[in-house]
């Protein structure tokens, strides 16, 4: 009861005239930069900080926080309408986002994502206030060990995304664990698979190889063999909202996602990225339409979009009660809590109740504004499809070039945009899947630093992976996942058989 | 490769044209003794860590205390700092007006990384802050004091996991100068290395690790509330309002010093130094710093000119030596 | 399906190629340091692991490619029967042109040109109109970053202006 009378006092705050419209500006300005390839929230809300500086505390974070969430949407826009991701946790939604958009579907991917997005956010925001100290104490529980516990269940998800056939998803997974292989080894400090090449020390940034792989690829590729065709991008057709059935098939991905986005959040290395990848596994599996997987299902959607509005939330649970930040945009608000001589952690929730409560409700707040923002320009955005192809694509490129030339100012990432690019187009050309590269780049690097760091830990006894409780778990789910499926379709075969009806598949 | 800092001063020029001459009535006003120029501040790092706070409170004070016009800041990540430093040297030289935030960990990493170009070839101007590393236990450990830790390290090196941030940063050389000081061997000790701060907090404080290392603001609210317990700090003296005791109390003659400052790019002429050398002087004592300092709890540690020179050099030496210690570096 | 029985020689060069990255990977690992620490794993492993994986796959699409070619691939065959080079290479030129003029003409123009030269690829006969486009946008977004997001975007000899 306290916690509710708290939260009301928190919506006298986050409902003053000043913080709504702090709070409308902050998600106006994350859906635009959301847009951007390379612009993420991280760095607008760094732009912002000493501008900021004059506002009172309350207001900027309100403000930074409709940012964050503005920009998880932002991101899934172009991802859906160009196949250009803005963000890296909007990847995942360009496969079916965009495949929706070229059936003239585009209106109720746009708009599953938006009402997938309101409702996640919501929901984690209930959760954030109710149940914070209990999930932060969970999520403490998870060293290195479990983290590659995590890590490997998370790789089961690349079959869902593998394709036609085994042997090129395969091989397009390990090119990407090839290339989250460069750069400096974090454990000792090595370089590798650099080439000498200072600006590979790093490795390769996640947002300039989708961005490559989908947009530069995908612009080589039509303008090479599809474009003498008739146009394949098609206007769009009957509602531009979502109808009944889409409404049926998105609530449950919506909660699933929430569910899967929301605890990654919490955990530091979590990421955004991970639960998109295992909503969009899930969603595959659980769905009535598998034969829509690949054309542009609505399910690949909505789940993945709700997971990474439910995980941006998240990340907001360690970050007030623990001072954890979580990613990088976190580390930006903490660093304005700091600017105000805040100190995130456990006791300013008792030094300042009206700031974190006042934040809090802001957030059921900015989730509204979202919406509120969102579902109108839902039907401006569509209209960008019906310009002309070659300004369409010319534009795109413009955006793309600008999103890697945007991270440091240098020609070698738009030589680098160019290759990958290169390397789409030959993907597709050759029915090779490209979505496998990605999962591989993200998951390859954290998988091998956790397995490191949890045997150094443990000084290589490799017998910790299944004596930690979590991490037993999760393996042997992993490893459920991984056999009862097939195992499954055997009995149904069999079944089948022995009753005359033979089921393909 | 063109020189995008040339291209960029244009621009600001540009944006300032219509404000310029009312800063000009204002500057005249106050009658600042430099000559109000715009800076260019390149920040070697990500938005949101300790270098780009700096460069953007150095940024911010330059601009209210009248120092400069328009001060820009630009991120060039990577590489621990030397993909900046490398952009500083190879396409601001003689660029009076360009500066660099640098600091502990790009000396280190210009080692580790074999960077072709090293802090020496900038022109240093003034070390501004510091921040000392603790190091800290969560509130169950059994170890109290650095003799605990001592002891615990000397019965089973292998079972002490020290967490900080990545290999070569100021975390593990600080680790390392401690295990050699109590007689470990050069290197010998379980470094755990993880991606943030915040990576080391999650995990010290859920007891996966024995001890972690990090700046004390990164920790300072758990240890206020008691969730961890601060061993050490690396400071010389025990630090005003921080009941936090040195290593050099303990017996551990280590001492350690995260510091960061600005370095301007090479082939200045001398006046063009002095006047940097001079503005950054003034910024470093107006009040609007003295307030960027308290509200960020960072340390004061001016020094300018030629005794921060001298300084650079030192480190390099100092630093050198730790990496070639740790096996960071091959001889 | 008799036209898929043909030696494809795109597979099989993505194929040899996938074994020679691997094959590289895995030689180019052994010039890294090996220092276990008390982990007993340094940073050799995952890419060993990686490299060999890498092979594998390669030398399974060959087998593949050379014995009725690659599995499963869509019928879409019609698409591929007439490519259009040209356009490949003016949508290639217009990247790497964009790469070498964004330093010193600045983004503005080397944008603008891009746009033009990308629509040129698609087709676009009215290079006039495209230009112009192209120069209002790069100019929108130019001013919206460097102005609203005080973020540097190099103004080539157009910022003397």
């Amino acid at each position: 009861m306290e916690t509710f009378y708290a939260l009301l006092s928190g919506f006298s705050v986050a409902l003053t005239l000043q913080n709504l419209l702090l709070g409308f500006v902050g998600v106006t300005l994350g859906t635009a930069v959301g847009v951007l390839p390379g612009v993420g929230p991280a760095l607008t809300m760094a732009l912002l900080l000493p501008a900021t500086a004059s506002v009172d505390p309350t207001g900027a974070l309100i403000m930074f926080a409709g940012i964050y969430y503005g920009a998880m949407f932002g991101g899934s826009t172009t991802s859906i309408l160009l196949n250009t991701p803005g963000e890296s946790s909007t990847i995942v939604t360009a496969m079916e986002g965009n495949l929706m958009a070229k059936r003239g579907r585009a209106g109720a991917a746009l708009a599953t994502s938006a009402i997938g997005s309101f409702v996640a956010g919501t929901i984690a925001t209930v959760l954030l206030t109710f149940a914070a100290p209990f999930v932060v104490d969970v999520a403490l529980k998870f060293g290195p060990t479990e983290y590659f516990a995590v890590m490997v269940l998370a790789f089961t998800t690349v079959s869902a995304v593998l394709g036609a056939s085994p042997a090129r998803g395969m091989a397009s997974l390990f090119l990407g664990l090839t290339i989250g292989l460069i750069g400096l080894d974090s454990q000792t400090g090595q370089a590798r698979f650099t080439l000498g090449i200072p600006e590979l020390l790093d490795g390769l940034d996640v947002v300039v190889v989708a961005v490559g792989l989908f947009a530069v690829g995908e612009t080589l590729y039509v303008a090479t063999f599809l474009n003498r065709n008739a146009d394949t991008i098609e206007q769009v057709k009957g509602s531009i909202w979502m109808d009944r059935a889409d409404w049926k098939r998105s609530w449950k991905p919506w909660l699933r996602g929430t569910a899967l986005g929301f605890p990654f959040g919490c955990i530091p290395a979590g990421g955004a990225e991970i639960p998109t990848f295992l909503s969009y596994g899930i969603e595959k599996k659980l769905t009535r339409h598998p034969e829509e997987f690949g054309k542009g299902a609505i399910e690949g959607v909505a789940g993945p979009e709700a997971a990474n509005n439910a995980s941006a939330s998240g990340t907001l649970m360690p970050l007030l009660t623990l001072g954890l930040p979580t990613t990088a945009t976190a580390a930006i608000i903490l660093a304005a809590f700091q600017q105000y001589g805040l100190q995130p952690g456990p006791l300013l929730f008792d030094t300042q109740p009206e700031l974190v409560w006042g934040l809090i409700a802001s957030m059921y707040v900015g989730n509204v504004i979202l919406l509120l923002l969102n579902l109108p320009l839902v039907g401006v955005w569509v209209k960008l499809l019906s310009i002309p192809r070659p300004l369409l694509y010319a534009g795109i490129l413009i955006f793309a070039t600008l999103g890697a030339y945007g991270l440091r100012n240098s020609w070698f990432d738009l030589a680098l945009l160019y290759g990958i690019g290169v390397m789409g187009f030959l993907m597709r050309r050759y029915d090779i899947p490209v979505a496998p590269v990605l999962v591989g780049m993200i998951l390859g690097p954290l998988a091998e630093q956790q397995f490191r760091r949890a045997l150094a830990i443990s000084q290589g006894e490799l017998s910790i992976f299944v004596t930690q409780p979590i991490s037993a778990t999760v393996l042997a789910i992993t490893a459920l996942v991984v056999i009862v499926p097939p195992i499954w379709r055997r009995v149904a075969r069999m079944r089948a058989a022995a009753i005359g009806h033979p089921i393909h598949n | 490769m063109f020189s995008n800092s040339s291209i960029n001063s244009n621009g600001s020029r540009f944006a300032c044209r219509s404000k310029a001459v009312l800063a000009g009535v204002i500057l005249a006003a106050t009658a600042a003794t430099v000559s109000a120029a715009d800076y260019k501040v390149l920040v070697p790092a990500a938005p949101g860590g300790g270098y780009d706070q700096l460069g953007r409170a150095v940024q911010a004070t330059m601009q209210s205390a009248g120092l400069s016009r328009r001060v820009q800041v630009n991120n060039a990540a990577g590489a621990g700092g030397t993909i900046g430093l490398a952009q500083l040297i190879n396409n601001s030289k003689g660029d009076g007006n360009a500066l660099m935030v640098t600091g502990k960990g790009m000396v280190s990493a210009q080692y580790i990384n074999n960077s072709p170009v090293t802090i020496s070839n900038a022109t240093p101007i003034a070390r501004l802050t510091g921040e000392f590393v603790v190091l800290v236990v969560p509130r169950e450990s059994p170890l109290k004091s650095m003799a605990d830790l001592v002891a615990a390290y000397k019965a089973n090196p292998g079972a002490v996991s020290w967490a900080g941030g990545f290999a070569g940063g100021v975390d593990q050389l600080t680790a390392g100068m401690i295990v050699q000081r109590v007689g470990g061997g050069a290197g010998k000790f379980n470094y755990v290395a993880f991606g943030s701060g915040g990576e080391v907090l999650s995990q010290v404080l859920g007891g996966h690790v024995t001890v972690g290392l990090g700046g004390y603001n990164e920790f300072a609210s758990q240890i206020k509330v008691g969730k961890l317990r601060a061993l050490a700090v690396t400071a010389d003296r025990r630090i005003d309002g921080i009941d936090i005791p040195t290593l050099k109390e303990q017996g551990i003659d280590v001492e350690f010093v995260n510091w960061r400052g600005l370095v301007a790019a090479p082939g200045i002429t001398d006046a063009q130094r002095a006047e940097l050398v001079d503005a950054v002087s003034q910024m470093a004592r107006s009040e609007h710093w003295k307030a960027t300092l308290d509200k960020n709890e960072w340390v004061d540690m001016l020094m300018t000119g030629d005794a921060f020179r001298q300084y650079v050099d030192a480190e390099q030496r100092t630093v050198l030596q730790v990496v070639t210690d740790l096996g960071l570096v091959k001889k | 399906m008799n036209a898929r029985m043909k030696l494809n020689p795109g597979e099989l060069l993505i194929s040899l190629a996938l074994i020679a990255l691997g094959s590289f990977v895995v030689v180019d690992t052994s010039a890294i340091t090996e220092t276990q620490g008390y982990g007993q794993v340094g940073p050799r492993l995952f890419p060993y692991l990686i490299g060999a994986g890498m092979s594998v796959c390669g030398a399974w699409l060959g087998w593949q490619a050379i014995s009725g070619g690659w599995r499963n691939m869509p019928s879409d065959e019609g698409d591929h029967s007439s490519p259009d080079w040209p356009a490949f290479a003016i949508v290639s030129a217009a990247i790497v042109l964009h790469m070498v003029l964004i330093g010193w003409a600045g983004f503005i123009i080397a944008s603008a040109l891009l746009f033009t030269l990308i629509a040129r690829a698609f087709g676009s006969r009215r290079s006039g109109r495209d230009l112009a486009i192209g120069a209002v946008l790069s100019t929108a977004v130019f001013f919206l970053f460097t102005y609203g997001l005080s973020m540097s975007l190099p103004a080539g000899f157009l910022g003397g202006v």
